[in-house]
């Protein structure tokens, strides 16, 4: 009897555990939209709270945020203000984050929004970014994610009122077009997680450590270098492993265009990467450092730009001439 | 019961704000000890609010996986198995 009742309750829970399972898994499949909203209304205080301890100035959170490493910090500071000349390096300090600013809002008249990172790859589920800024701040879904002046790192996948999710090109899966400087060829590259890219790049063309890599979808600039190259001979692809410019665990601040992504053409996409190519010997020179007011903002050193080639992913390479 | 209740709400609060191990690490002790169910609905709001470009539910997925184990070993591991 005993038995039973125990076999009649172990088959009890191993249907409750079915059906609640799928329909867990019915909901999330078909009505995503419905579950974002629901877990939404559940995060919120949570963020909330969350964003308040570590971004808010009051009393408690400055205090629950150690308050002693802050006190020791500032005493450090002082001091190297003074031992250098406090007004000098404190103008120095200012002119850099000012200029830091600057190139995350972007100097080329497209608006942005600063946004503050307040959950990281390693403290989220999945591998993304959860920003301090929502709809109520102009936040958009499908928005581009930048560091830096153009860098794209990621896209705005969901917003709520006062946070926003990003989805990063590095995330597992992700798929997208890059251009590699050295070989110069478009290709593929793959999302493997922990803020690293990797590039296919077919048997055949010489692809080493320090090439630059660019994403041409949008004007995102030069995404960063081939740190590491897996070349097996007897494969038809070797990869390249790229890092971005800034490690992505050091970021602190992004900027999130006002507009969504669109999808580009190739002549756009061939468009970007002739003007990262070119901007890259661009070096904005400051007023003071100008000999005469006649000279332009930049100096561009034009060089001839090899043709670019493009592979699609059967690894088949069409050549495109450039410039 | 109140252990669990307590529990509970800790597996929530690393759920909504990380870190991911310490949640995982959570819910799979909390699979083994009590079978919860309810561990489903938190997985949901994970996969439902993080998830949205993975292909899989990894979290659904993977709890329901846990509960079904930890029920399958029930009679075989000794802490259940105590006088």
């Amino acid at each position: 009897m005993k038995a039973n009742s125990r076999r009649t309750s172990q088959s009890k829970y191993y249907v409750q555990l079915t059906v609640v399972t799928a329909l867990a898994l019915l909901v999330l499949f078909f009505l995503p939209r419905v579950v974002y909203l629901a877990a939404a209304t559940v995060m919120l205080p949570v963020n909330a709270t969350k964003t308040w301890f570590l971004e808010s100035s009051a009393s408690l959170p400055q205090f629950l945020r150690d308050r002693a490493a802050l006190l020791s910090d500032l005493e450090s500071l002082k001091q190297q203000v003074a031992a250098q000349g406090g007004d000098q390096f404190t103008v120095q300090m200012l002119a850099k984050e000012n200029a830091e600013l600057r190139e995350l809002m972007g100097d080329n008249g497209d608006d942005r929004i600063l946004a503050g990172i307040i959950g990281r790859p390693n403290t989220l589920p999945y591998d993304m970014l959860m920003l301090d800024q929502g709809s109520v701040d102009g936040v958009v879904a499908g928005a581009p994610v930048y560091i830096g002046k153009r860098t794209v790192i990621g896209f705005v996948q969901s917003v709520s009122e006062r946070t926003s999710l990003v989805t990063l090109i590095t995330s597992p899966s992700f798929k997208s077009t890059v251009y590699v400087l050295g070989p110069d060829i478009y290709t593929s590259a793959t999302g493997i997680g922990g803020g690293q890219l990797r590039v296919g790049v077919p048997q055949g063309f010489v692809v080493k450590e320090g090439d630059l890599v660019i994403l041409p979808a949008v004007t995102s600039g030069v995404y960063g270098a081939v740190t590491y190259v897996e070349d097996v001979p007897s494969q038809p692809e070797q990869y390249a492993y790229v890092s971005p410019k800034i490690p992505l665990s050091s970021l602190r601040l992004v900027a999130v265009g006002v507009t969504p992504i669109h999808e580009a053409s190739f002549a756009e996409a061939l468009e970007n990467v002739t003007t990262e190519l070119t901007d890259i010997f661009t070096v904005p020179i400051p007023p003071e450092y100008r000999a005469s007011s006649t000279l332009p903002v930049a100096t561009t050193t034009t060089i001839g730009l090899p043709a670019a080639t493009a592979t699609d992913p059967t690894g088949s390479a069409s050549s495109d001439t450039t410039g | 019961m109140f252990v669990r209740i307590i529990l509970l709400c800790i597996l929530t609060l690393t759920a909504c704000m990380g870190p991911a191990w310490l949640f995982v690490v959570g819910a799979v002790g909390y699979a083994f000890a009590w079978n919860g169910l309810e561990l489903l609905l938190l997985t949901v709001i994970i996969d439902g609010y993080f998830g949205g470009m993975s292909e899989l539910p990894l979290y659904t997925l993977g709890i329901a996986g846990c509960l079904l184990l930890a029920r399958l070993l029930r009679p075989y591991l000794s802490i259940y198995n105590q006088q």
